[in-house]
């Protein structure tokens, strides 16, 4: 389990003490191929590192087919965010053949602190790094669009003829769902 | 800006973690016009503010936009101070403020330490990142299908409606109650 943390990114910072702590606290998961992880808009207060196969983040389109806006692949993380502040799920997310995942929830990490507080301060730190980073990708999205004399925001957001088509085409999505995935690519 | 003594009434009402955030930085008296973070340019320290208020402006097209006003409980700067590129924005007094002057070094001992209110600090600013992360994300989103949904907008941006956005992760207004788990 370390040997598969040392390997995400999210977790590159953290020393192999540090990773080892968290590893305590996280659990294997499996998923057949086509499981459903967690439901759009189900209570979400746990993350997943994807140890084998994948999930697919989707939403559902015009006309109730169901369209993958992301991939969360192998060494990646899904839902760091929400073991530190539970929040609805915005999108269902599949699995994808058979996937193995780390869990690790809310309660888990309320359990790391008391436990393993120099690990937590490791995974709190690093979790809000990744969102700064993030951040500082919306900031810079934006200020090149301020910055340039062409309308630039979209030429490169949806070049999925797809996505645009259900932006378009009559009984548009939410903008949360029709925009998620080229947002998530800026946060 | 002057330095002022500890302020021990910060000691009661907010939580541990908001008083490790206080406890990490100097208190400072800035007069109005001050400015904290300029466009453009580096700033080492972030702010948080604890009396008075700050604006957040921007030159968009040659002209100085007012994009956000911020009170007390503001965070400023902050990812400019953590990651250490320019600020696109300006950040300065309204009014004669108080901040909490936060230095690099105070705010990465903050972040790596696990003392118990350390800690409660550090979750407490992941916690209001996380959701000044999901509100402009969310905002952001609105304002692209906007784009192309409004018929008089045939697919631009309302850049100053972008740039408020882009303020918002400059200044965060933190609730010093909210619970740190």
């Amino acid at each position: 389990m370390n040997q598969s943390l040392r390997q995400v990114r999210l977790f590159e910072a953290m020393s192999e003490s540090e990773r080892a702590g968290l590893a305590r606290f996280m659990r294997e998961r499996s998923f057949a191929n086509g499981d459903t992880v967690c439901l759009r808009g189900a209570p979400g207060d746990t993350m997943f590192v994807i140890l084998q196969g994948a999930f697919s983040v989707v939403v559902q389109g015009k006309t109730s087919e169901t369209l993958e806006i992301a991939r969360v692949e192998r060494g990646e993380v899904l839902g760091e965010m929400f073991c530190i502040d539970p929040s609805p799920r915005p999108a269902t997310v599949l699995a994808v053949g058979p996937t193995k995942v780390l869990e690790m929830g809310r309660d888990d990490l309320a359990r790391m602190r008391r436990e393993a507080p120099k690990s937590a301060a490791a995974l709190i730190t690093a979790v809000f790094r990744e969102i700064v980073r993030r951040l500082r990708r919306v900031d810079d999205r934006v200020e090149r669009e301020l910055a340039s004399e062409e309308e630039s925001f979209f030429s490169d957001l949806w070049p999925e003829e797809r996505g645009l088509r259900a932006l378009t085409d009559g009984d548009v999505p939410t903008p949360w769902k029709a925009c998620f995935s080229r947002i998530r690519g800026c946060a | 800006m002057t330095s002022e003594g500890p302020d021990e009434s910060s000691k009661a009402g907010p939580v541990p973690g908001a008083y490790a955030l206080l406890k990490s930085g100097s208190p400072v008296s800035v007069p109005a016009e001050a400015v904290l973070c300029q466009e453009g340019h580096t700033t080492p320290n972030c702010y948080f503010l604890t009396q008075g208020q700050i604006g957040i402006e921007k030159v968009i097209h040659g002209k100085p936009r007012k994009l956000a006003m911020l009170g007390p409980g503001a965070m400023v700067a902050l990812m400019a101070a953590l990651d250490g590129a320019p600020a696109n924005v300006t950040a300065k007094a309204l009014l004669d403020s108080t901040v909490i002057e936060i230095a690099p070094r105070g705010l990465t001992g903050l972040l790596a330490s696990d003392e118990k209110e350390s800690l409660s600090a550090s979750t407490l600013l992941a916690v209001h990142g996380i959701r000044c992360l999901r509100d402009v994300t969310q905002k952001l989103a609105n304002l692209l299908c906007e784009s192309i949904t409004e018929p008089n907008q045939a697919g631009h941006l309302d850049l100053i409606s972008a740039a408020r956005i882009q303020a918002h992760a400059y200044g965060w207004q933190l609730d010093p109650h909210s619970p740190t788990g």
